[in-house]
């Protein structure tokens, strides 16, 4: 049994991350490759009787491009030696995506072709000529669908005899790379031998959403809207779905472990149950929440609709110093922090770069939601709190608006063209959604499994030493440290315990509900009504505000560290942790006089 | 210049009027142009030409996005947006359906 290797190219938007999953199933990791500083997704897949490593390389529009993404790819085939490259064009688009296999022709790899979404160009009546295509490439053409699996396995079959023919791994001559002599005439003979497009491509359904979406008038009005949908949405099915498991857990613990615990030492059975139980359980609520939103996400992700949006607000990003796709960014940062700030690698110019990377940070991530979903609903009344939450949207693009305004420097002038594709409208496979679903569910609890456990469990031994003080009472160690840091929080109208709180939300804003929960004692369904009685709104709104802004969690700041230096990091640091203390005390300070 | 792309049979040299050169940022929404040039950096016209824009190639433009923001063009069978700055980089002049 021999190992080969076959690297996974093509366009953005071709498909291809789709069918990277078709072949490989849920098995893929992601590595660090010799001399290649960005991670690769890789995954085993046994073909006849090897066992090939397919990598799944960035997208790419062609072998020149200087986008960070782009050199990955071109770095990675001049350096790895590979049994061949698997290349993947949307069939649609032949007439400008063959370009690219002419190029990678030229370097002397051995490539097969997967023309995907057929379905979608047969639909159009675009007719390819697979036979002639392969005859004139000299290489294996072959149809596939990824998205509904159409022609998956055909492709198995003929990848395994085309490896078959090429075993040994083969290192290029970066050289080839250098030239495309008469690439376009050649294109221009290749697809006019091998494609037919109907002379008139009828209006589609995209073109008729578009003519309402992108209306210059109703477009950015129509966007909002449907933002705030969105998050309608998710609280609409979220919230029922948190309420129940929050009661399930609290009668779970009063009905059976609280007894089942009762002979432990006091500590013993206070650390299990209100510290790991409560603790844990509380950020457990958010699951179902979190699962919904991130579908939400990955539907409009999917969709295409994000590229409208940066057409659509672009103009007004430049203001900023910022671009359409920075926004776009920003968008996804709803989700998480770390992947946005990831998408980076798009742009070129690295003063935007870097700009666009500062101002992730500030949107409102799941995580913070949490939070937000849990003070709102705590305090406010149930018609205030979605308002309240979409304040808090709200403010967090403002935030980022104004730091980018005030950091733009050098990013101004370092205007980088944006030439972008816009893809028609794709609605994602349920068993795509199924799949995401659980993955972000998975994600979610290995976090919890992680550093949240720690969190509280570190949170319940400050509140709970020394044994003999009353808990999280001013003589534990938790009072003690809220004692020294209540002259910074006090005049933000924030109790010198929810400084606790906020000390462990550094790690990672996960771990702040369930601290809280630890901190006052109590679980996932008492925890409001604590919350209720112990804060006015001006209280518990200037704490959100604190934690929509302060520094970002761990895990954002190393991506920050790894993706831009030591200094974009430090300084996302200082403006944010000045900006929030700034922020809150300011509402703080005129809120509470009103 | 030979018949170039697939979705525009029967172009040729009578298509293009040196003297009638636009920008592509200042043409008219909804009108068919033939690209003639593109003056851009190396980079940038790799990029445009993998997305599908190359002299000879016919568009249209779709939309333009409010505010003097991007344009959207359609060139072949891709979608494109592009910012008015970007697109001014482009020359193209009105195209004529041929003769049939």
């Amino acid at each position: 049994m021999s190992k080969k290797r076959l690297a996974l190219v093509g366009m953005p938007n071709t498909g291809k991350s789709t069918l990277f999953n078709r072949l490989t199933g849920a098995g893929a990791h992601v590595g660090n490759w010799p001399g290649i500083t960005v991670e690769l997704l890789s995954a085993r897949l046994l073909l006849g009787d090897s066992m090939v490593e397919l990598v799944d390389l960035p997208g790419l529009h062609n072998l020149h491009g200087f986008s960070e993404d782009e050199k990955v790819a071109r770095h990675f085939i001049e350096t790895q030696p590979v049994n061949g490259l698997l290349v993947v064009l949307n069939a649609n688009q032949l007439d400008r995506q063959l370009g690219l296999v002419l190029q990678l022709k030229d370097i002397g790899l051995p490539l097969f072709l997967a023309l995907n979404m057929a379905d979608e160009a047969a639909a159009r009546g675009i007719k390819v000529d697979a036979a002639r295509l392969s005859e004139e490439l000299d290489m294996p053409v072959h149809m596939i669908s990824a998205k509904h699996g159409q022609g998956i396995a055909q492709l198995r079959t003929e990848l395994t005899a085309w490896l078959r023919q090429h075993p040994a791994p083969i290192a290029v001559r970066s050289a080839a790379l250098e030239h495309d002599d008469q690439l376009e005439i050649r294109l221009e003979d290749l697809v006019h031998n091998t494609v037919h497009v109907p002379r008139e491509l009828p209006e589609t359904l995209t073109d008729r959403i578009d003519r309402h979406l992108l209306h210059p008038w109703l477009g950015i009005p129509l966007f909002f809207l449907l933002v705030l949908t969105v998050f309608q949405l998710v609280y609409g099915i979220g919230k029922p779905m948190q309420d129940g498991l929050a009661w399930g857990l609290g009668a779970l613990k009063s009905a059976w472990l609280a007894p089942a615990l009762a002979s432990l030492p006091a500590w013993a059975s206070s650390f299990l149950l209100d510290g790991l139980y409560d603790g844990i359980g509380t950020v457990l609520t958010f699951l179902p929440i979190i699962v919904v939103f991130f579908l939400a996400m990955a539907v409009v992700e999917d969709s295409g609709y994000l590229t409208r949006a940066a057409f659509l607000v672009d103009s007004l990003m430049a203001r900023m110093g910022l671009d359409g796709r920075a926004f776009v960014l920003q968008l996804m940062g709803f989700g998480c922090n770390v992947p946005a700030m990831l998408g980076t690698r798009v742009m070129r110019s690295r003063p935007q770069r870097i700009l666009t990377m500062i101002t992730i940070p500030f949107s409102l991530c799941s995580a913070r939601l949490q939070v937000f979903l849990f003070f709102t609903s705590a305090v406010f009344t149930p018609a205030a709190a979605p308002w309240a939450l979409f304040s808090l949207y709200v403010l967090s693009f403002l935030i980022a608006f104004l730091t980018a305004f005030i950091w733009r420097g050098p990013a101004q002038h370092a205007r980088e063209p944006m030439v972008m594709e816009m893809p028609p409208y794709r609605l994602p496979t349920l068993a795509f959604l199924v799949r995401q679903s659980w993955r972000d569910a998975t994600h979610f609890l290995r976090q919890a499994g992680g550093f949240i456990v720690l969190g509280v469990a570190l949170v319940w031994f400050l509140t709970h030493f020394p044994l003999d003080a009353v808990p999280a009472g001013p003589d534990t160690l938790a009072g003690i440290a809220a004692h020294w840091v209540e002259p910074l929080f006090s005049p933000l109208g924030i109790e010198s315990l929810l400084s606790v709180a906020l000390l462990f939300g550094f790690v990672a804003k996960e771990v702040v509900i369930g601290s809280l929960a630890v901190i006052y004692g109590a679980g996932p369904t008492e925890l409001s009504g604590v919350l209720a009685q112990r804060l006015d709104w001006v209280q518990a709104y200037s704490f959100m505000l604190f934690t929509l802004i302060y520094t970002p969690c761990l895990s954002a700041l190393a991506t920050l560290r790894r993706e831009g230096g030591v200094g974009p990091m430090l300084l996302s640091m200082a403006w944010s942790l000045a900006l929030a203390w700034t922020a809150s005390f300011a509402f703080y300070q005129i809120a509470s006089r009103w | 210049m030979t018949p170039s792309d697939l979705d525009l049979p029967g172009l040729d040299a009578t298509g293009l009027d040196a003297t009638g050169l636009t920008r592509l940022d200042a043409y008219p929404t909804g009108r068919c142009g033939t690209v003639v040039r593109i003056d851009a950096e190396f980079d940038l016209t790799a990029r445009m030409k993998a997305l599908g824009i190359t002299p000879g190639r016919r568009l249209r433009v779709i939309r333009r996005a409010p505010f003097r923001g991007p344009i959207q063009v359609r060139c072949g069978q891709t979608d494109l947006i592009l910012r008015r700055a970007d697109a001014s980089h482009i020359q193209v002049c009105p195209y004529i359906p041929p003769q049939e």
